[in-house]
């Protein structure tokens, strides 16, 4: 893999992009624009994540809407492959190759001018250099993600499409493949990954495309996503000196809609964030009451997810 | 132009087809109608060179070409592409620059080389063993009537496994309904009928006072121009279909 | 909500797990459901119009030419009578091979693809048990597929004449011939399919395979009939399932051997050869599934 940046931006562009077969809408109506980075696409099983991935592929046609990668549009446009890698999301792989002939292949049918000195240094990026002799019919399911993805870094895409691809990986081999896409992705690619599992994208990505059903329900990154949704009450782990006392005080304010006591601590809903976050400090000096932790509860991506999901 | 690409996907294709100990079935087709042939030579100890020219060409005409050829061209040619749609590792054949009419027309001769490998070598050997020669006159015929149907049966079955999951099954209703019976009750259905142009070129090589079991009234340049017609158009089939085709992901 | 066990790092809960104490059904009520479960899936069951089209198809091609033949049968009084309870399968016996190229692979090549095959092995079911419950429900399909045909024509012969009760009773010993006929075409059909189909998780291969085997077997059986004349040749023959069913046949309604010039052949011949068929087809069964259920 070269260590020079691409000389044009990569890019992906989607507008209204909407996929339906039958009476089934897979995606409706999605529309984003991807720099260089890593987007991470969240949404349950079933949201569209995959089709949507697949689009961009340029392995679907878009019922309406364009999709373009890098100035071009995905469908019916083999030349686009020369800088893009796709890693699907399917475990079937030729099991009677070696994880060398399978790179290899790939390398091959990209017409690479250095087909063995590609291939190595991609098996490397992916650290299955001591198993790469071995047919991939004996690896396990970690091993093949990490030869597939192997194989779609082989001609140093500028756009990295990836489905699902921790699947089957343990923690350490997650970190080392969270750090290789972090990597590439700090010299100007665009790295696509889909996942249903929070904590994967919490490592790995800036940005969020949030997809349930089809539809785009939200995108950018996730804390700003979480700032904007000011309908919800935000919550906060409150331990203090006289959780009691803060609490009756802290109920007369109007940034505050709840307050809760648990053993030890106290669970303040706060409509307001920012009128709440000048409040506290306020009413606890006021009513002498000093302030051991103040936790926000619910920054995660997962509590984004779940609002999301149920909105 | 280095062809190092088409080497690659030939090489994965026929692995693909003949991996799994498939190939022990290439030596049982082709051991199939050799043992016939031998048991003809046991049996029919002084026979003339005529009813031995007759049983060659029957044997020949009967099994090979209406049975063996047919199903191997069927089977490799429907697999070269179908299995990997099912497979869903088409992905990775259609996730290159490659040309799509280089990915088909390569299936095609990899379907071919295997389809010729299973009967091939059979009718060759029915030809030393029955008449003493496999470079016969009878045998040349064959063996290039055989290889213009294997062409068009692979290139045919090919494209036709890229409009349906189930081309086996249609191919096999073709071969045993359409050429096996309707095409022979109307003349003017012969020239439609794969079986018919290998039957009227091998015709025309061997010779035709070599007539028997395999005579056609096609002429052989009918059989030439259709030929190559019908190849025409399910290569540009395959491979309009092959760049429209959409990879659906499936559970 | 019971009170959960506590320790200083960890709970347990008791979400009221139970273990099943009742009555279990055992081993013989599971190969009788994996058996009509597989006779669901031969016609489809469950799955929508388009995948039942082929199976019903291909069982009316089978049935509906012996309507016409009885029709024709009942009001020519036996005149006119192109298929006979011998013949009938001999005749459509290409429709017959389709239909069990196309279904076996149905019950033998999904379970291996989809590896639900461990699924099943998994429970009170052993290897032979469901074996035997896959090979059954073909096994009765087919024997459904052959009996009414030979029924209907049973039907048309008495109602041939005016006098239905006396139709029947000269008919009546054509009934078990009827039988063994059917069953007999029953079991090697079904048998040799479904050891053809379990050999391969690919369906469309599987089905090729079959068909490819009944193709075979027809044309070989032809070119030694033809060509080659010695009477050892009979034995190969045999070969072709449809040979041995045809004689068989022959010998139960007490014709004329007809499917070799030879009138000396016993009919034990292709008793025996059927039974080999379904022997073998066994043994294919068994030694397969020994290692399958990866």
């Amino acid at each position: 893999m070269s260590d020079s940046a691409p000389a044009e931006a990569a890019r992906v562009l989607v507008r209204n992009a909407s996929k339906w077969y039958g009476n089934v809408v897979a995606v409706n109506d999605i529309s984003f624009d991807l720099a260089p980075g890593v987007t991470g696409l969240l949404g349950p099983n079933g949201a569209g994540k995959t089709t949507l991935l697949r689009l961009v592929a340029g392995f679907l046609q878009p019922s309406s809407g364009t999709v373009e990668v890098n100035g071009q549009t995905s469908w019916r446009n083999p030349s686009i492959y020369r800088d893009v890698g796709i890693v699907p999301e399917r475990e079937e792989l030729y099991p009677f190759l070696t994880g060398r002939e399978f790179v290899r292949l790939n390398a091959v049918l990209h017409e690479l001018p250095f087909v063995d000195v590609a291939t190595e240094q991609a098996i490397e990026a992916v650290d299955l250099i001591d198993r790469q002799d071995e047919k991939i019919g004996t690896y396990s399911k970690g091993m093949r993600q990490r030869i597939k993805v192997a194989g779609a870094l082989v001609h140093d895409p500028t756009v990295l499409l990836l489905d699902e691809p921790f699947n089957g990986m343990d923690p350490a081999q997650r970190l080392k493949m969270i750090d290789l896409l972090r990597d590439d992705a700090s010299r100007g690619r665009v790295i696509v990954f889909s996942t249903h599992i929070l904590e994967e994208l919490h490592y790995l990505a800036e940005e969020v495309l949030v997809v349930v059903s089809g539809r785009l329900a939200a995108s950018g990154n996730f804390r700003e996503i979480r700032r904007l949704m000011t309908d919800r009450p935000h919550t906060f782990t409150v331990t203090t000196t006289d959780n009691r006392r803060l609490a009756s005080a802290l109920i007369r304010e109007p940034s505050v809609s709840g307050v809760q006591l648990d053993d030890g601590h106290m669970v303040i809903r706060a409509a307001d964030r920012g009128a709440f976050a000048t409040a506290l400090p306020r009413v606890a000096k006021e009513h002498g009451v000093g302030l051991r932790e103040v936790i926000p509860a619910d920054e995660s991506l997962e509590s984004v997810f779940n609002y999301l999901v149920e909105a | 132009m280095s062809l190092r690409v088409e080497l690659s996907l030939a090489s994965l294709t026929w692995r693909l087809l003949l991996g799994r100990r498939r190939w022990i079935a290439l030596i049982l087709c082709n051991g199939l109608p050799a043992l016939l042939a031998w048991l003809f030579v046991l049996e029919q100890a002084d026979v003339s060179a005529r009813e031995a020219l007759n049983f060659a060409g029957g044997l020949l005409a009967s099994v090979v070409l209406t049975v063996l050829l047919p199903l191997a061209s069927l089977i490799f040619g429907a697999m070269a592409l179908g299995q990997e749609i099912e497979d869903g590792t088409l992905a990775y054949s259609l996730s290159k620059p490659t040309a799509r009419w280089r990915l088909v027309v390569t299936k095609v001769i990899v379907a071919l080389g295997a389809t010729l490998a299973t009967v091939l070598p059979g009718i060759w050997l029915v030809g030393w063993i029955i008449l003493g020669d496999a470079a016969h006159p009878l045998i040349r015929g064959f063996s290039v009537g055989v290889t213009v149907a294997a062409l068009l049966y692979c290139a045919g079955f090919l494209a036709l496994s890229l409009f349906t999951r189930r081309a086996l099954i249609i191919g096999l209703l073709y071969v045993i309904g359409w050429e096996g019976s309707l095409s022979r009750l109307f003349a003017g259905t012969r020239t439609l009928s794969v079986r018919e142009y290998a039957t009227s070129l091998s015709e025309a090589v061997a010779g035709s006072d070599l007539a028997g079991p395999f005579t056609s009234p096609l002429e052989p340049w009918t059989a030439i121009w259709m030929s190559v017609a019908l190849l025409g158009v399910a290569t540009a089939l395959a491979i309009g279909r092959l760049r429209g085709l959409e990879l659906v992901e499936e559970i | 909500m019971l009170e959960p066990a506590r320790t200083e790092s960890g709970t347990i809960y008791d979400i009221g797990y139970q273990n099943y104490d009742g009555v279990r059904l055992g081993r013989r009520y599971a190969i009788w459901s994996l058996f009509v479960h597989g006779l669901g899936a031969v016609f489809a069951k469950g799955r929508g119009f388009r995948a039942g089209l082929i199976p019903f198809v291909l069982a009316a091609a089978v049935v509906v030419p012996a309507a016409f033949q009885a029709l024709a049968t009942a009001y020519t009084n036996g005149v006119f009578e192109l298929l006979t309870y011998s013949n009938y399968f001999l005749t459509i016996s290409t429709v017959f091979a389709f239909f069990c190229a196309a279904r076996a692979p149905e019950l033998m090549s999904t379970d291996q693809r989809t590896r639900t095959l461990v699924l099943y092995l998994a429970r009170a079911l052993h290897r032979e048990d469901y074996v035997l419950a896959k090979v059954m429900a073909l096994v009765t399909t087919v024997l459904f597929l052959t009996l009414t045909p030979l029924l209907i024509l049973f039907a048309g012969h008495v109602f041939s004449s005016t006098d239905l009760w006396a139709g029947f009773r000269a008919e009546a010993d054509q009934l078990l011939p009827i039988l063994a006929s059917s069953v007999a075409m029953a079991l090697v059909m079904g048998t040799v399919s479904t050891a053809i189909a379990s050999l391969t998780p690919r369906r469309s291969l599987a089905a090729a395979a079959v068909l490819g085997y009944f193709m075979v077997s027809r044309v070989v059986v032809e070119i030694l009939g033809t060509s080659v004349g010695a009477t050892w040749v009979r034995w190969l023959q045999l070969l072709d399932p449809f040979v041995a069913l045809g004689g068989f046949s022959d010998w139960v309604f007490g014709n004329v051997l007809s499917q070799f010039l030879d009138p000396e052949v016993s009919g034990w011949r292709f008793a025996g050869a059927c039974v080999t068929y379904v022997l073998v087809g066994g043994a294919v069964l068994i030694t397969r599934y020994r290692k399958a259920g990866a």
